[in-house]
């Protein structure tokens, strides 16, 4: 089947407006977010239902062309991109479906972007628990792909840990619905029933096994008081210990840590709850912090200034350039020596513009290398990217866990877990999914 | 002109923040991309990559491509909502003069460049020709320009009975032309400093110390546009009409029982920033009432039609004005109210196909409205 007849078989699935091998339209799904390669998808098709995916990944299976999910095309590590397949993108699937305000949960199509989400339930007085830094154009389906921490990382974990459950497209066309809803009599309200957790299936997977085209996620009363404090820290030993210690007690909604410099530690403390339970939080953190000489108190106006603004603000650090990525999650013990670390090797590959960041967890922190470049500067690219294929096997090899994998990660996380059970276990289920291997091939390493 | 960007077009993050928010009174931050069929070349990041490529050689222009990059109404919101800050406006602008140049168009600007060229007017010639009147200098030259003219007369009325209320002597523009504006936005800027001259000659043979407009678009032209850009010099005073009439309305005005709501044309907001002149002029009018919608300010919905999409998309220019249609008619709003003919004749075209109770008004017909009472007394132009 040549070029045209494809296209004109998924023309009959989801509209001729909504397909195309235009070359200069496919030139625009060629990257992302972040510094991996170009690769030119054949096609790009933006499907309006879980019934129009299910029928493009048939066909897909039928003539073994392979096909990338992508959201809003703002992640960094390549997940969304394809060499010679479909890019199917999900905007088209942006409704609200449901706010349940019984259960506490919203249902929502996978291709509906965070700031839409949580402004219609902000106006509602409810919330969700994470949001994205690139809230404005990131999806609920690909954050939860990626597993999805952001804002609200110690209160709330990740957006795996929000999901209810998915409806989900298998890569042989097949629908599925997990957790309560798995159930043709029920909706979603409980996510660990009837049998394994199949939603777990598809959280972080990026696309491997399948499409997540509806999610039901944790949505919370909006809370009385959100209140931040700013404080800077000179020494990193300390301010791991503070971190360790205010998500060990569970004292705040998230804790940001954007700046990282040898003799600067700057991190804003995000507390929420009731007027006592704010005092009261804010209270035991003070008394933490204040046990540790080498930080120092600097306030809420600049983080509260951040706050009122903050989906936008994200994007203002971009202003330095391109940033290649290396986010992984760490042991609080380790994070210390892995800012030492990717910091040698960042230097020693003579990256002119870069920044450390942490994002603490309940049990570890997100751990972010961000290494910036002028796409003209096609010398700076080369040298960081070989400073991150470093960085990720030093990541590994200290026990990290890659965040959002895409096809950065790949290779490394094939040579480092490859001789595991969880890999076979992986590559059994990837096989038993997707025979055809269709799906987001490259992804995970898969 | 695009190489003259180089820094800036590479400065694209790729962040995606120019397409639709969803949050802070920013619904799409794009006013067309829900109207077209949604492609990454359908908003400004695409639309960034496909002028690197342009500028490297790298694409084939072609006419769908083409398509794609004119259906932007220049509006600069993407601009107003990049983290990066990149001039995303000049940058499409500039874009759109390299295409030009090399001998780009679009079959449907072709048309309107030929008119153009043969009635200095993109909307050809005039079905009867008017009376000729005598022509007169004045201290005051009130010129409406080719889209008020053609489709909005009750503009050019109501400020000439305002001005006449106010006792001001004017003369008004007798000549069908155009300020050029419709051929600088699709970068066919040769073509535009001719038509530009032409008018400026017409317009100098009034002798005008002030040169009125209410389109927002020739007050642009003649202001920046043309000393800037056309490198024609205008000897003349540039006002509009809302920063005109502000220091002279309010002494006049009888109460107006209603609730308008005002809409920011792009180029007197984002583009020159004049957000409270008008909101100013409508809130001395006693008993007038003024909400804003959602979106407003530098994060207001373009109407849809500018930047040459009116002539080239028209189907995406009438669902864009519909949304933001919808939005003013969310507000409660009696009428909506603005200040520029293209965003006005849109407008009161959209009420009567959406079926609305609301009713599309320029702020010239608003005032005039409040000054009918009160006839002023002698005030000099």
């Amino acid at each position: 089947m040549d070029q045209q007849q494809v296209r004109e078989r998924l023309a009959e699935i989801v509209g001729a407006d909504h397909v195309t091998d235009e070359s200069f339209i496919r030139l625009t799904y060629t990257r992302d977010f972040g510094t991996q390669p170009p690769r030119w998808p054949a096609y790009v098709v933006r499907p309006g239902t879980t019934e129009e995916i299910a029928a493009v990944l048939q066909l897909a299976t039928e003539l073994e062309i392979p096909v990338s999910p992508r959201g809003g095309g703002s992640a960094q590590e390549g997940g969304c991109q394809s060499e010679g397949g479909i890019v199917l993108e999900t905007l088209r699937l942006d409704r609200m479906l449901e706010i349940d305000e019984d259960t506490g949960t919203v249902t929502v199509e996978a291709g509906i972007t965070f700031g839409k989400l949580m402004n219609e339930l902000e106006e509602r007085g409810w919330k969700i628990g994470i949001a994205p830094s690139g809230a404005l154009a990131g999806t609920v389906g690909a954050h939860l792909s990626r597993p999805g921490v952001g804002w609200g990382n110690i209160k709330y974990v990740s957006q795996g840990e929000q999901v209810i459950g998915v409806k989900a497209v298998l890569p042989t066309g097949e629908v599925v619905e997990t957790g309560t809803a798995a159930n043709p009599a029920s909706d979603s309200f409980f996510r660990y029933a009837l049998g394994p957790d199949l939603a777990g299936l598809f959280i972080g997977a990026e696309g491997a096994f399948g499409v997540v085209t509806e999610a039901t996620l944790r949505m919370y009363p909006w809370p009385e008081q959100i209140y931040l404090e700013r404080y800077v820290g000179s020494n990193l030993t300390d301010a791991v210990d503070i971190f360790r210690e205010i998500a060990l007690h569970n004292l705040v909604c998230y804790i940001s840590v954007p700046v990282i410099k040898p003799d600067m530690i700057l991190f804003d403390v995000n507390v929420e709850g009731d007027e006592a339970e704010v005092e009261h939080n804010m209270e035991r953190i003070r008394g933490i912090i204040s046990e540790y000489d080498t930080v120092t108190y600097e306030g809420p106006e600049g983080p509260q200034a951040f706050w009122d603004y903050r989906w936008f603000k994200t994007g203002e650090e971009f202003k330095q350039g391109i940033a290649g990525a290396v986010n992984y999650f760490l042991p609080f013990e380790k994070l210390e020596e892995a800012t030492l670390t990717m910091r040698e090797i960042i230097e020693r590959h003579g990256i002119r513009e870069y920044a450390q960041q942490m994002f603490p967890e309940p049990t570890g922190s997100e751990h972010v290398s961000l290494l910036f470049h002028h796409p003209d500067d096609q010398k700076e690219y080369e040298k960081i990217q070989r400073a991150m294929d470093e960085m990720m096997d030093t990541a590994l090899a200290l026990g990290g866990a890659p965040y959002s994998k895409g096809r950065q990660w790949g290779p490394h996380l094939e040579r480092h877990l490859g001789d595991t059970g969880y890999w076979g276990v992986l590559k059994s289920l990837k096989t038993a999914l997707d025979p055809s291997h269709i799906m987001n091939p490259g992804v995970l390493g898969l | 002109m695009l190489e003259k960007y180089r820094q800036e077009l590479f400065d694209c993050s790729r962040c995606g923040f120019c397409r639709v928010w969803g949050w802070s009174g920013v619904d799409h931050v794009c006013p067309t991309y829900p109207f077209t069929a949604g492609w990454e070349t359908h908003y400004a990041r695409g639309r960034v990559r496909l002028a690197q490529a342009t500028l490297d050689g790298e694409v084939e222009i072609t006419e769908p491509l083409l398509e794609h990059a004119y259906v932007c109404t220049l509006c600069g919101s993407c601009e107003a909502h990049c983290p990066v800050g990149l001039p995303l406006t000049e940058i499409f602008h500039a874009w759109r003069q390299d295409l030009a140049e090399a001998g780009h168009a679009l079959p449907e600007h072709e048309r309107m460049m030929a008119l153009m060229k043969r009635y200095l007017n993109p909307y050809g010639p005039k079905a009867e020709e008017p009376e000729a009147e005598e022509q007169k200098t004045a201290s005051v030259l009130y010129y409406p320009g080719c889209t008020t003219n053609r489709m909005a007369p009750e503009i050019v009325d109501a400020v000439t009975s305002s001005l006449g209320k106010l006792g001001i002597d004017f003369a008004l523009f007798q000549e069908d032309t155009c300020c050029s504006i419709p051929l600088y936005e699709i970068g066919q800027m040769s073509d535009a400093r001719a038509i530009a001259e032409q008018t400026l000659a017409l317009i100098e043979a009034y002798e005008p110390d002030v040169l009125l407009t209410t389109c927002p678009a020739c007050y642009r032209a003649f202001r920046s546009i043309y000393p800037e850009e056309l490198g024609l010099t205008v000897d003349v005073d540039v006002q509009h009409i809302t920063e005109f009439l502000l220091p002279r309305v309010p002494d006049h005005v009888m109460e107006v029982v209603k609730k308008v709501t005002w809409h920011d044309p792009c180029i007197l907001g984002r583009h020159l920033e004049m957000y409270d002149e008008p909101r100013e002029l409508l809130q001395s009018i006693p008993g007038l009432e003024l909400v804003e919608m959602d979106s407003n300010r530098e994060n207001g919905l373009c109407c849809g039609a500018g930047g040459g999409v009116y002539f080239a998309a028209q189907r995406t220019a009438r669902d864009a004005v519909g949304a933001r249609l919808k939005e003013a008619e969310a507000t409660g709003a009696e009428e909506i109210v603005t200040s520029c003919p293209n965003c006005h004749v849109r407008f009161r075209q959209g009420t009567r196909i959406l079926r609305m109770d609301m009713r599309a008004k320029s702020i010239a017909e608003i005032i005039d409205e409040a000054l009918e009472a009160a006839p002023a007394e002698g005030e000099e132009g």
